[in-house]
């Protein structure tokens, strides 16, 4: 296999045992002595637990508390604020509190419905309103800011003084849930010298393995996490998992047998991470011809009860705040809050998803504002190649922007369609997004905190070849991709390569399964790897070839001041949406979807039409359906997968797509980072259309027919007159 | 406890249960079955789905009395058939699996509708898999195993 | 765990209903979702369950000129297989729920649940469908609408069983059911409305409208019906009075599948279309 074409498609190599159902999930696995363990969660969002109460419990059967943490009661992320097990306050509804474990699960939620716990109510920060002002006293920190950066951009008073008119507007999104098929689950097996080995469904063993040595007290060698079959991933299972793992893992260390913790639905619904819902506004400055000379951006995520990731989470959305437009002068701001509802995690687009809807939204409001075709006015702001990025870094490759368009406008007849539902009243729209994803960790994480580093061994005496490296194949086919890799780069068979899941005991830390990194960062490692083998093949004996990360020499960021180059390299996207509204019922039916990409070369044209179908629909629930609220204590509504609509096979065609292929030098084969871009484009492209096709503003995601109704009425616009 | 009599996977087999079991633990716990998979509990997502009397059931809210008698089918037995080899290969060949969750669920979907309509066209694939989630594929590429399943199995169904 | 029964007949199902307090079961899509279980752990019944499905006279289907006759373990599939069936119970069955709980839900499990947003109700109210229900003591017939009392409140003593559903049949010339759902499939009802007529030269000789999920109960007025059956001639403000029946009978919540203000504007908007579409001219 030559590089041009390591594209086309083969056949996955776990297709076999999961179309069998051979695979092993985690809660398809047993271990002798094995007892089951369940949580007993806050009923309070905010509350002091004053007295639990405990029934008798019988042999084999135990309770864990915060007192048994052999280590810190605190799961590591970037700050060390979250419990594992609540100790004297409760700051939201579903806060993990006590294990009880034992062998029997029927007998367990007896048991569990036995214990008591008394609270003191306290009042709970609810919204970001509630938040900012900290009601009921700060849940973090003085002001329940997890994180706040504030960067600028060319002269931004210059631009609002000589500017036309400022528009002002404002945005917000929701929550979504990952809903990925496989619940979350962890078993916990204690071993022969205080060792604990960890087994789950999971992203990233490493940031397990790091949050339990802190956890059990425990050194490197003496924890080990294994990754099982993963059942969908999505970023629910990059956080979250620290957590459970070591609920897992405290328990069995303390009872001295396997533990496992397996979440059913219910539970996983109302306790795992969320998207942040955002609250974004703008302030632009227009000069005479209604070209944006300045931006003002302030955005708000709402980060849950505790810290985790969310820091990283708004940095995306602030540096790709601007989408793909060049925008000399800018001043932005954002921060992230706590409020005492379920932490908020990461989610496929990680804080970018809600950037590109408020962006493009506003670009079709200045269009419309302007009378001027939106289209028209995205593309007079396009970034091209040299042109400077929000961050004041620089696009330094392509920017393949106008062929896509040309493509995506021919694919779709997006033009022709548009000047039609403008004129028509028969509630047809059409909409189109434009956006980039930047590709890996933001800014020099990678360099600075991740160091990734894999290894390929060849043992003596034989052909076949080891990946040893810690990424996760969760059903975005990592396993086939990074033996395609490898082996077009020995120019061996796919066969003659191993690559198992990931166990820390074996394999070197490559870094976390997530930011679309694992191709362009850890694909990369391995051809670069995979050629010096090539080279010493011949050689006798056992052969170990260990790559490390080098950031590339392009790239300068200075975290300090957010300035720079926030990603080493861009993938790019332009989704177009045609729906139409049923003016009975204001229920959407979407009549076509279009898109295009350029994520570099593709290792596997086949699996990145399984990204691009899946991120799209994903994105379209986002945009759509998939609605979850908290009711007026904090606690989620939409708690099942009955309650909390994700799209069918029936609610959504065939997704067009093209691929584009900007070669990136620093990826592997030319490839840069796909699995987000491909959910990011279509709730924007899906909102314009809707917007098109009932003549309004839309402002929210998601577009629900609740939501449609209540613009219409809040403009005395009725479409079905009795 | 009664006794409850069926037929898994061609086999007769009786187990000694309470009635109210669900059918999914009793796949999964008695007869360690775990290619049948619990994504939801409730009935919306298939992933627990068999064939019942070679009708697509949820494993998850069936209780086992309900299941006297009758005829199951999980992905363990159904994975012997030329059938299942035929939708294996076109599930590869389409691109149709990812996360694998609900792969076994979906096959036995794609049975059941094929075993009463064996050329489906589009819209009867998408209505008869529409209670079968999955969030990795978008679903197409899953309709496309299903047609080309069709084709390369034509006279099999 | 609770006692359960599976009688093989009948009768011996009769007489366990008399002589304990039991629930029934026959094809358990509602109910092992109301008392769900999880992994291991089965479902949280309240009471005794008695199972219904090895009945096999309870699988009856009676197609007669004039009545089709529905046993008590009749799917929803099967009963959407049957080719007498009135279309617009039909095309509710066709976007019920997904494939595999049509295969196992019964039609008349979807009746004795009793939920306002039971998606088989609005079409058997305008239809007039009756059940037959029996004990040990005897048989008696009652009216779907005076069966279902509440959200999940049916008049069914402990003692007694729905053997069948008789659904009369006539010539309904007008049939038009909608039903919104928070998606196209697998979906509860935000709400739905199902309304049949007959029309002979020019004349509404039958008419039923009925709107589910906007209240606790289906929602069908006799007395808007009224206003246009028998009418050759109707007058333009017949609908200003049908609508303000309506609007007062219309009682939806706001809950966490849709809002209480979306449920009655489209609910209205749909008998504004029905009436404007398929009455008036």
């Amino acid at each position: 296999m030559n590089n041009t074409n390591i594209g086309i498609r083969v056949n996955k190599v776990d297709n076999q045992e999961k179309t069998s159902g051979s695979a092993k999930y985690i809660a398809d696995l047993k271990f002798d002595n094995m007892l089951y363990g369940k949580t007993i969660r806050s009923t309070k969002a905010r509350a002091k637990i004053q007295a639990i109460h405990y029934p008798v419990l019988p042999k084999e059967y135990f309770i864990i508390d915060h007192n048994d943490v052999p280590g810190q009661n605190r799961v590591k992320f970037l700050v060390n604020d979250q419990p594992f097990l609540a100790e004297t306050v409760v700051n939201y509804i579903g806060e993990p509190i006590l294990l009880i474990v034992g062998p029997n699960r029927q007998k367990l939620k007896e048991l569990a419905n036995k214990i008591t716990i008394e609270y003191q109510p306290l009042t709970a920060a609810l919204t970001y309103e509630e938040s900012l002002r900290c009601a009921g006293g700060a849940i973090f920190g003085k002001d329940n800011k997890f994180a706040s950066y504030t960067y600028e951009k060319g002269d931004i008073s210059r631009a609002f003084s000589q500017a036309k008119t400022i528009e002002t507007d404002e945005y917000t999104t929701g929550y979504q849930k990952h809903a990925y098929l496989e619940n979350q689950g962890m078993i916990a097996v204690p071993e022969a010298d205080d060792k604990v080995t960890v087994y789950g469904s999971l992203q990233c063993p490493y940031y397990i393995k790091r949050a339990l040595e802190q956890a059990l007290a425990l050194p490197e060698e003496k924890v080990r996490i294994v990754q099982t079959t993963t059942g969908g991933a999505f970023g629910g299972k990059e956080d979250y998992p620290s957590i459970l793992a070591g609920h897992a893992a405290i328990a069995a260390k303390k009872v001295g047998r396997p533990v496992a913790i397996l979440y059913d639905r219910l539970e996983d619904m109302a306790s795992t991470t969320r998207r942040h819902p955002a609250q974004i506004t703008f302030q632009t400055a227009l000069d005479a011809s209604g070209k944006i000379i300045g931006m003002k951006i302030n955005v708000i995520l709402d980060g849950g009860a505790y810290a985790g990731i969310s820091d990283v989470v708004l940095q995306r959305s602030l540096f790709n705040i601007t989408g793909v437009y060049h925008i000399q002068n800018l001043e932005v701001h954002g921060c992230v809050v706590a409020t005492n509802t379920i932490p908020n995690g990461a989610f496929r687009g990680f804080g970018a998803p809600q950037a590109f809807f408020a962006m493009e939204m506003h670009m079709e409001y200045l269009a419309k504002k302007l009378q001027k075709n939106p289209l028209d006015y995205k593309k007079l702001h396009m970034v091209k190649q040299g042109d400077s990025t929000a961050t004041s870094g620089l696009f330094l490759d392509k920017v393949p922007l106008p062929e896509m368009l040309a493509t995506i406008e021919k694919m779709s007849d997006y033009t022709p369609k548009y000047e039609l539902y403008q004129k028509n009243e028969n509630h047809h729209g059409i909409g189109i997004s434009l956006f980039l994803h930047g590709c890996g960790f933001t800014g020099s994480g990678e360099r600075d905190i991740i160091k990734a580093k894999i290894k390929l061994r060849r043992q003596a005496n034989s052909q076949q070849v080891e990946i040893l490296a810690a990424n996760v194949d969760m059903g975005q086919g990592l396993k086939t991709t990074f033996k395609k890799i490898v082996a077009a780069a020995l120019a061996i068979p796919m066969t003659d390569i191993i690559f198992n899941n990931p166990d820390t005991d074996h394999v070197p830390d490559s870094g976390p399964t997530v930011a679309s990194r694992s191709i362009m960062i850890v694909g990369k490692l391995l051809e670069d790897a995979a050629r010096k083998l090539k080279a010493r093949w011949l050689e006798k004996g056992t052969i170990e070839i260990t790559q490390a990360y080098k950031q590339p020499d392009r790239m300068h960021w200075d975290s300090e001041k957010s300035h720079g180059d926030a990603y080493p390299a861009y993938a790019w996207g332009i989704n177009v949406v045609e729906t139409t509204v049923d003016p009975l019922t204001l229920q959407v039916d979407v009549n076509g979807v279009w898109t295009v990409f350029d994520i570099g070369q593709a290792i596997d044209e086949q699996i990145i039409q399984g990204q691009i179908e899946g991120g799209v629909l994903q994105g379209l629930g986002y945009a759509s359906m998939e609605v979850m609220t908290n009711d007026q204590n904090g606690k989620i509504m939409q708690d099942s997968l009955t309650n909390y609509t994700i799209p069918t096979m029936v609610d959504f065609g065939k997704v067009n797509h093209k691929l584009f292929t900007t070669y990136y030098k620093d990826g592997p084969f030319g490839a840069k980072g796909a699995g987000e871009l491909t959910l990011i484009g279509a709730a924007p492209a899906y909102a314009a259309a809707v917007a098109q096709a009932l003549k309004i503003r839309i402002d929210r995601l998601p577009v629900t027919p609740e939501y449609l109704l209540e613009v219409l009425q809040n403009e005395n616009h009725f479409l079905y007159a009795k | 406890m009664k006794t409850i009599s069926f037929t898994l996977n061609n086999q007769s087999v009786s187990i000694q249960t309470n009635l109210q079991k669900r059918l999914v633990d009793v796949l999964r716990e008695d007869f360690a079955l775990t290619g049948v998979k619990e994504g939801c509990g409730e009935g919306e997502c298939g992933a627990c789905a068999v064939l019942a009397n070679h009708k697509l059931i949820n494993s998850c809210i069936t209780p086992i009395g309900s299941v006297e008698q009758l005829d199951i089918m999980s992905i363990e037995g159904f994975k012997d058939t030329e059938r299942y080899h035929i939708l294996a290969a076109a599930f590869a060949e389409a691109g149709a699996v990812q996360c694998g969750f609900c792969t076994p669920g979906m096959l036995l979907a794609a049975e059941a509708l094929l075993h009463v309509n064996a050329s489906p066209n589009e819209t009867e694939i998408r209505q008869a898999l529409s209670g079968n989630l999955c969030r990795c594929t978008g679903y197409s590429m899953i309709v496309a195993a299903v047609k080309i399943a069709a084709k390369n199995g034509d006279g099999l169904w | 765990m609770v006692k359960t029964y599976l009688p093989h007949t009948w009768q011996e199902a009769l007489f366990i209903r008399g002589n304990d307090d039991t629930m029934l079961l026959a094809g358990g899509t509602d109910l092992m979702v109301k008392y769900h279980g999880a992994p291991g752990i089965t479902g949280n019944f309240p009471k005794p369950l008695l199972f219904l499905n090895q009945i096999s006279s309870l699988k009856t289907i009676n197609i007669e000129t004039d009545s089709i006759t529905i046993g008590s373990n009749v799917t929803l599939n099967e009963a959407a297989g049957i080719s007498a069936l009135p279309l617009i119970l039909k095309q509710a069955l066709g976007e019920m729920a997904s494939p595999a709980i049509r295969n196992a839900g019964t039609l008349i499990g979807n009746i004795c649940n009793a939920s306002p947003a039971g998606d088989t109700l609005p079409p058997l109210y305008v239809l007039d469908a009756q059940l037959t229900i029996e004990s040990l003591n005897g048989t008696r017939q009652i009216a779907l609408a005076d069966f279902i009392q509440g959200p999940g409140k049916i008049d069914l003593k402990a003692n007694e069983i729905v053997r069948c559903l008789t659904i009369p049949r006539r010539n309904n010339t007008i049939c038009f059911y909608k039903k919104v759902g928070m998606r196209k499939a697998a979906a509860i009802s935000k709400l739905s409305f199902a309304a049949i007529a007959q029309k002979t030269d020019q004349k509404i000789t039958y008419m039923g409208v009925a709107l589910g999920a906007v209240g606790p109960t289906i929602i069908r007025s006799k007395e808007a019906e009224n206003l246009l059956t028998g009418k050759i001639e109707i007058l333009t403000d017949t609908w200003e009075t049908m609508h303000t029946i309506y609007n007062s009978l219309l009682c939806p919540i706001d809950d966490k599948r849709s809002s209480a203000i979306y449920r009655k504007t489209i609910a209205l908007n749909l008998l504004a279309y029905f009436y404007k579409e398929y009455i008036w001219q």
